[in-house]
């Protein structure tokens, strides 16, 4: 009787690893860390992991299709830069015009990957090389300070103090749930990301849908960089967004997708992004050294996916 | 007699990272004067050294269908165990390092082979994990090597015959590898299981030793690189390496090899890895272009050499597929693929 018990709760505990986790390191807080249970530690959470969050909300997608992109990180440093240098000549046209340029290239991406059939690793990890440039070309490799509505909007709270980046989180979390969930587009998705060739052979048209992902992780990318420069009030080519891909990646794998492809699994990335940046301001408020924060990352990383793979086996 | 010219061209379509690297070669002569030196194409080798040992390892790991992201962690690791040996003698720091090198290959290893995770996830979280140690070990600043220890600088600055040693390190670990691949029952397993797992596991090849033996081999090479580095450095940095493992990739695949596993050759390897350091070469002995613009011309470079690549491969595969000089050992199971394909997870 108790070990059937006892089993029963190891296996909620290994569907739910993510879940689970974020128990674990919010009771962990409550007891360890001071002044943990307070809504500004909530809204810096939130604040801090929306641009990882819009980020690996794309990577799910591209994931989910069996390809991945590397190029989000330099995605938001070029929307951001491209917007700064365009404000000056139109405050309001300039988002708009670095988010089209966004769009497009992650349309070649898309193309590539679907035409010429070039494994989306590698060609995103060029990209993400040649995009970077291109970002650091526009200001000339300078960090262009910036204001307007993009800084007022990073600032700007809700009524109870609810942070902007909330709603932005919201509404994209909820558009990509919808799209996948809801939309026959959501559905050739998984279908490509099940078997890419089972999926041309039934006559879907992965080479428009591969494209409408690419530019989807484009779009949700230029957003993050959108709202990083704001909240930053600069335009930083060089730095921006570098290296978010790990993270995003990370967080995508703690939320239990299977990373060949398959179902994409929002609700799984929100939780894994938000288990991460909880041990990130666990360790921040603690004076913890950022170096034990890799370290543990890495263990979180490998225990949750493992967790995932003995249930599947299972 | 028909088939001359066609053999000809078979042999330039198995060498094009060869055929692109002298091409691209003989542009920086036309247009820099200063390239056909030997100074500075002993410079070229001697900057390719450091990517090209983890492109090395990075090669076998690909060939396998997997992939190693956390060689720059693992390089910065070495190193940082190399300067903090130095003063037990250079023989003693280097050991050391390799050793350092080779556990965290390991550790990737066991994570890969006996946990099963992806690769790719895989070695993300040991990436980060190397470089949290690294940086927990040296309290984040860089460790020095006493001047006086005037060995631990001998394998990164100096030269035998006029060739700097690090090229010579790299050139005689390009050819000891190539031989263990053509030529050892090892080296073909290692092929025979990227080109067909299942396959491999039927005919009884040891999987899980072949697997394990390329990750810990990239390790290893990491660990000799991040010697390499700190001994010309003189210190051992906690944060080098940062974005090498994706140089090496990009040099890997420039040379031919396929992340879908099972194809691949070194000597592709080490024209990709020169091939980069040759258009950074180039960028360094034009005096118009700022950095920003090198760098994106880099990635945009990079990007035209791999789509090539990669559409060459794929139209070079679609009729018949050529068994690769090199990959001789799975063609037995080519047959047996169509049938045992596997599955997906």
């Amino acid at each position: 009787m108790k070990t059937a018990t006892l089993s029963d709760v190891l296996k909620m505990i290994q569907k739910n690893s993510a879940a689970v986790a974020i128990v674990v390191v919010i009771v962990l807080n409550v007891v360890v860390t001071p002044h943990f249970l307070s809504t500004s530690t909530l809204w810096n959470v939130v604040i801090q992991s929306s641009t990882v969050l819009l980020v690996a909300l794309g990577i799910t997608l591209t994931i989910a299709t069996g390809g991945i992109d590397l190029t989000v990180g330099s995605m938001m440093a070029l929307t951001a830069a491209l917007t700064a240098v365009l404000i000056p000549i139109d405050p309001v046209l300039a988002p708009v015009v670095a988010l089209c340029a966004a769009l497009a290239l992650g349309a070649l991406n898309g193309v590539l990957v679907s035409r010429l059939k070039i494994q989306a690793l590698i060609l995103t990890l060029a990209g993400m090389l040649m995009i970077r440039g291109l970002a650091q070309v526009a200001t000339d490799g300078r960090v262009v300070p910036l204001s307007g509505f993009l800084v007022d909007f990073a600032a700007w709270r809700l009524p109870g103090g609810i942070p902007s980046q909330l709603l932005v989180s919201v509404l994209a979390a909820a558009l990509v749930f919808f799209i996948v969930r809801r939309t026959t587009f959501g559905t050739y998705i998984e279908a490509i990301g099940d078997s890419p060739r089972a999926a041309e052979m039934a006559g879907l048209p992965t080479k428009m849908v591969l494209p409408g992902v690419y530019m989807a992780s484009a779009f949700l990318a230029g957003v993050a960089g959108l709202m990083q420069a704001g909240r930053l009030a600069a335009a930083d080519p060089t730095n921006i967004g570098d290296a978010i891909h790990l993270d995003a990646i990370a967080a995508v794998a703690i939320g239990g997708a299977n990373l060949l492809g398959g179902r994409p699994n929002v609700g799984g990335t929100i939780l894994g992004v938000l288990l991460l940046q909880l041990i990130d301001v666990m360790l921040n408020m603690n004076n913890i050294p950022y170096a034990f924060s890799l370290a543990l990352k890495a263990l979180i990383i490998i225990g949750a996916v493992y967790l995932q793979l003995v249930r599947r086996k299972s | 007699m028909k088939h001359r010219i066609p053999l000809v061209l078979h042999w330039l379509g198995d060498n094009r990272a060869w055929v692109a690297l002298f091409v691209v070669g003989a542009l920086a002569a036309i247009l820099f004067a200063p390239f056909l030196t030997p100074n500075n194409l002993l410079n070229v080798m001697r900057q390719a050294s450091i990517i090209g040992l983890l492109a090395a390892g990075m090669t076998f790991v690909m060939i396998t269908r997997g992939i190693d992201l956390s060689v720059g962690s693992i390089l910065a690791l070495s190193g940082v165990a190399y300067a903090s040996f130095a003063h037990a003698g250079a023989l003693v720091a280097t050991l050391v390092a390799l050793c350092v090198g080779a556990a965290a290959g390991f550790i990737n290893a066991v994570i890969i082979v006996r946990l099963g995770l992806d690769p790719f996830v895989a070695t993300i979280a040991s990436m980060f994990g190397f470089r949290g140690i690294a940086l927990l070990v040296t309290g984040e600043t860089p460790v020095r090597i006493d001047s006086a220890l005037t060995d631990a600088f001998f394998i990164g600055r100096s030269s035998i015959f006029g060739i700097p040693l690090p090229v010579v390190v790299l050139l005689l670990v390009f050819v000891v590898l190539s031989w263990c691949a053509r030529y050892t029952r090892t080296g073909r397993s290692v092929y025979a299981v990227g080109g067909n797992e299942a396959g491999s596991q039927m005919m009884g090849l040891p999987i899980a030793r072949a697997k394990t033996l390329v990750y810990v081999l990239s390790g290893t090479l990491a660990g000799l690189a991040g010697v390499l580095l700190a001994s010309r450095l003189g210190s051992g940095q906690p944060t080098a390496g940062d974005t090498y493992d994706l140089t090496a990739i990009a040099a890997v695949v420039i040379g031919g090899t396929l992340l879908s596993g099972g194809v691949g050759r070194l000597s592709g390897t080490l024209a990709g890895v020169l091939l980069i350091a040759i258009i950074a070469n180039a960028f360094n002995l034009q005096g118009q272009l700022n950095t920003w613009w090198q760098n994106a011309l880099t990635g945009a470079i990079l990007l035209a050499l791999i789509v090539a690549q990669a559409a060459i491969t794929q139209a070079r595969a679609r009729p018949s597929r050529r068994v690769n000089s090199l990959a001789a050992a799975p063609a037995p199971f080519s047959g047996m693929a169509a049938q045992l394909s596997t599955p997906k997870k």
